[in-house]
């Protein structure tokens, strides 16, 4: 997800303050010896939105800017419910091919 | 006559009857090879027959029960155990075989008779398997007491299909640790947790299956999918087993999304990929409407960055109203600006800004204000970027109608950039960006008194502000304001001691100081005010020594005049010596002797025969001086001059091609911009195909707007030079490409710009 606002689970109005405020307790909670990756989107959500330059700027140029197709079929796979795999479906397919 | 004598006719050689065994087992006739065994044991009672008898009698046992002659497969089991045969492998295999026709009496009778034998329990374990997979007979295969946990497992599967997996797991604690059915259990186990995308837990069962049971091998295509591990040491089977169990094969969308991502990724992929994304947008809409929202950003940005006019109506159509850019016009702005058309992309921004103005879109308040003058700001950016002759009129009149079109009342003005970031600054006062641009774009162009009134307006909100006060100390340097220079600038060093800038622009504004000082022959207040320059700014020791000189000269001085002689630090660089103290001279009036003395000591060196070796440390000298601006401003004539002298020394040579490369490149090294568009521009006119003057005018573009320039133009030279150098292989190539790749790292609207002319892309082979 490339969203800073939905990285740090912030709304669009939130000002510098409460942003600073959840980029701590965030970064807290996910250390970059224990999460790096997390840690480095948190960093980078952060970098998008900590003063109001930044917030207006990335809202105004940079929406969706980063988005790939790649990303976007993950996620929907991982919205996508995985099938209920029954015993005799597990038969068949194990059946070798003709 | 003597009659000849036939050979006698030869007798055919008899095989060993062992060798018809073996043709009848080749032939799979298994009761021919039992009839023809019995017969050989009968009449020759080895041990090697008997051996081979037991083996001949599973097989045949095997393979009846195999095709599902369970008759013939007791008829023979029945006459097997009558053998009598001790061996303990003849007795399991009896085991085993009365097990597959599930006569567990009769298995349990001879496993009994076979000391501490575990062949029961294993064979109890194939049966379970063989069991479960049977859907008729399943349950009356296994032995009455494994019932129980047949069913509890059939029961855990039904429920888990029906989605009740509480369900399943309280069925399945019925099937205990020593149960046949234990793999079964964890089959089902990592499914429950498959299903609920828990992979790991998942995982965590799935690697405890024996994998010479069934349920290890059903369920080996589905684990590969989430188990690099396993996957890894199962490539053969992976790609033997068909695929099933992946979230692509059950949602149609995903596989849309596969062939939106291979159209996307080619240059004219676009209009594919719309028409794939058409015909899924409806339902992609009403069952994963934010995946949508994040498919319209994306196609938002493809068509940003493709080639081809946007297709605004059809995007709308498809994807609806974007609410952060109703009429598209951020869109287009952002596509112009990145194929270097200024006018259209100025135009778009003001179109959006006006819609912003309209209705504050997602932003309220003084973010509603700051965005649109950073929109402003992009539109008067826009306009210093653009390119006029880049841009057929044709194509630029249709890009105004369209604009004109999506905003009737909107007016605009794409010849001017002043005005709009006037309109920034007063919509943003205490955003710095538009005030410090507007404040040197105004010193830039002569006009000190108005940046300095603009610097000095911001400096109100933001008093601390180093860019301004800056600014601002320059501006008032310039309009003759000299004391109030230097106490901005001392305000500002006071802020950051360290400042580089800021003690380069103290001590310019003291160096000017001096100068006026010694013009009004007040010698000792020009030498403190000389002493703080060498204080503050060590790059201006050459101009304090000069003017330090000249004071001496006229005060006839001896002991200052040596002195400053001595703080002249470019014995290293006479050229630059001798150029600095011709300026000054002029400045300060020095009298006649000394400036033309000055003169034509410079004129001489001008003067001398020149090499490619004279040329270039005399450039870098040149450059030293330019660097000191604004105190050389008043020094055209000299750079006239040089300029003349490089041209004339360029036309001297029959032919300059290699010189004016060479000078080209260490214009490069010692980044002077201006000189270099020059020797560039005159390279490409004389020497069209030469390459290297066309990455040396693309260098130039970008030296001289390092954040504006024409990203078409120098996409097209970088383009022809990496072209024509592909397979080189000389320095001076290879310092060209990893230039260029920089220069695409740094800026990536011109890595996009030229990406789509990537030979290996276009054919998709990236």
């Amino acid at each position: 997800m490339t969203d800073p606002y939905k990285t740090l689970g912030i709304s669009l109005d939130a000002d510098d303050d409460t942003i600073r405020r959840r980029y701590l307790e965030l970064v807290r909670e996910f250390s970059p010896e224990h999460h790096p990756q997390r840690f480095a989107a948190i960093r980078n959500a952060y970098e998008a939105v900590r003063d109001k330059q930044r917030r207006v700027r990335s809202r105004l140029f940079e929406v969706g800017k980063n988005e790939s197709i790649e990303q976007i079929i993950v996620d929907l796979e991982a919205l996508t419910p995985r099938p209920r795999l029954g015993l005799f479906t597990l038969l068949e397919n194990a059946k070798p091919s003709k | 006559m003597r009659q000849k004598i036939k050979d006698p006719p030869k007798r055919p050689k008899l095989s060993p009857p062992i060798a018809f065994v073996d043709e009848a087992l080749a032939r799979a006739e298994f009761s021919q090879a039992v009839k023809l065994i019995d017969i050989l044991v009968g009449h020759q009672s080895t041990p090697e027959y008997h051996a081979r008898r037991r083996s001949v009698y599973l097989q045949a046992i095997d393979h009846a029960i195999r095709i599902g002659s369970l008759s013939g497969a007791t008829v023979l089991l029945t006459t097997a155990e009558k053998l009598d045969y001790t061996e303990t492998d003849w007795r399991e295999g009896l085991v085993i075989a009365w097990m597959r026709l599930d006569d567990f009496e009769r298995a349990k009778r001879i496993a009994a008779s076979i000391p501490d034998s575990k062949i029961l329990e294993k064979a109890i374990l194939f049966q379970a398997d063989n069991a479960m997979v049977d859907r008729q007979r399943g349950r009356d295969r296994m032995p009455f007491e494994h019932r129980a946990a047949f069913d509890a497992i059939r029961t855990a599967f039904a429920n888990y299909e029906r989605n009740n997996d509480e369900e399943a797991r309280t069925a399945l604690q019925a099937v205990g640790l020593q149960s046949p059915f234990l793999e079964w259990k964890l089959l089902l186990r990592g499914l429950i947790a498959w299903s609920a995308k828990d992979d790991a837990r998942a995982i965590e069962n799935w690697s405890r299956l024996d994998r010479q049971r069934v349920p290890a091998r059903l369920i080996a295509s589905v684990r590969a999918k989430i188990d690099p591990v396993f996957a890894a040491g199962i490539n053969r089977i992976r790609t033997e087993l068909p695929g099933h169990g992946s979230s692509r094969d059950t949602n149609p969308l995903i596989a849309a999304l596969q062939q939106v991502q291979m159209s996307i990724s080619h240059s004219e992929g676009l209009e594919l990929a719309f028409r794939k994304v058409e015909s899924i947008i409806g339902l992609m809409k009403s069952a994963y409407p934010e995946i949508a929202s994040r498919l319209a950003d994306l196609f938002y940005w493809q068509i940003i960055h493709h080639d081809e006019p946007p297709p605004t109506d059809r995007y709308t159509k498809v994807f609806g109203t974007r609410p952060d850019d109703k009429s598209l016009l951020r869109m287009v702005a952002q596509y112009g600006d990145r194929i270097g058309m200024g006018p259209l992309a100025s135009m778009a921004w003001q179109g959006y800004e006006f819609e912003m103005s309209l209705e504050p879109l997602r932003f309220t308040g003084e973010s509603g204000s700051l965005a649109r003058a950073m929109v402003l700001y992009a539109a008067a950016q826009s306009i210093i970027s653009s390119d006029y002759d880049a841009i057929p009129e044709a194509e630029l009149n249709a890009a105004v109608r369209g604009i004109q079109r999506a905003m009737p009342n909107c007016h605009v003005d794409i010849t001017d950039a002043h005005p709009l970031v006037r309109k920034a600054i007063e919509l943003a006062p205490d955003w710095e960006v538009p005030v410090a641009a507007l404040a040197s774009r105004l010193i830039e162009e002569g006009l000190f008194a108005e940046s300095a009134e603009v610097s000095t307006r911001f400096l109100l909100l933001q008093p601390n502000n180093i860019g301004a006060l800056t600014t601002l100390s320059t501006a008032q340097m310039m309009i003759g304001q000299l004391d109030e220079s230097i106490a901005t600038a001392r305000r500002a060093i006071a802020v950051d001691p360290l400042d580089r800038d800021l003690r380069e622009s103290l001590g310019t504004a003291c160096l000017v100081k001096a100068r006026e000082l010694a013009l009004k022959s007040k010698f000792g207040e020009a030498d403190e005010c000389l002493r703080e320059v060498i204080a503050h700014s060590p790059e201006l020791r050459a101009c304090a020594a000069a003017i330090g000189t000249i004071i001496a000269i006229k005060q006839k001085n001896q002991a200052d005049l040596e002195r400053w002689t001595g703080v002249i630090p470019n014995e290293s660089k006479p050229l630059l010596s001798t150029y600095i103290f011709a300026v000054e001279a002029i400045r300060l009036k020095a009298g006649k002797p000394v400036v033309d003395s000055a003169n034509q000591r410079f004129n001489e060196q001008l003067t001398k025969p020149a090499t490619i070796d004279d040329v270039i440390p005399f450039l870098q000298a040149f450059n030293s001086c330019r660097n000191v601006k604004p105190v050389y401003r008043g020094a055209p004539a000299h750079e006239k001059a040089i300029i003349a002298w490089l041209a004339r020394w360029a036309a001297e040579n029959i032919n300059p091609k290699e010189p004016l490369i060479e000078l080209g490149f260490s214009l490069l090294e010692i980044k002077n911009a201006k000189l270099l568009d020059i020797v560039a521009k005159t390279g490409r006119a004389k020497y069209r195909s030469e390459n290297l003057f066309q990455y040396l005018a693309g260098e130039a573009a970008i030296m001289l707007k390092p954040q504006t320039f024409n990203i078409r133009t120098v996409s097209r030279l970088f383009l022809q030079v990496l072209m024509r150098i592909e397979d080189a292989t000389d320095d001076r190539s290879h310092k060209m490409c990893d230039a260029i790749e920089r220069h695409r790292g740094m800026h990536p609207d011109l890595d996009d710009e030229m990406t789509p002319y990537n030979p290996f892309d276009f054919f998709g082979f990236a």
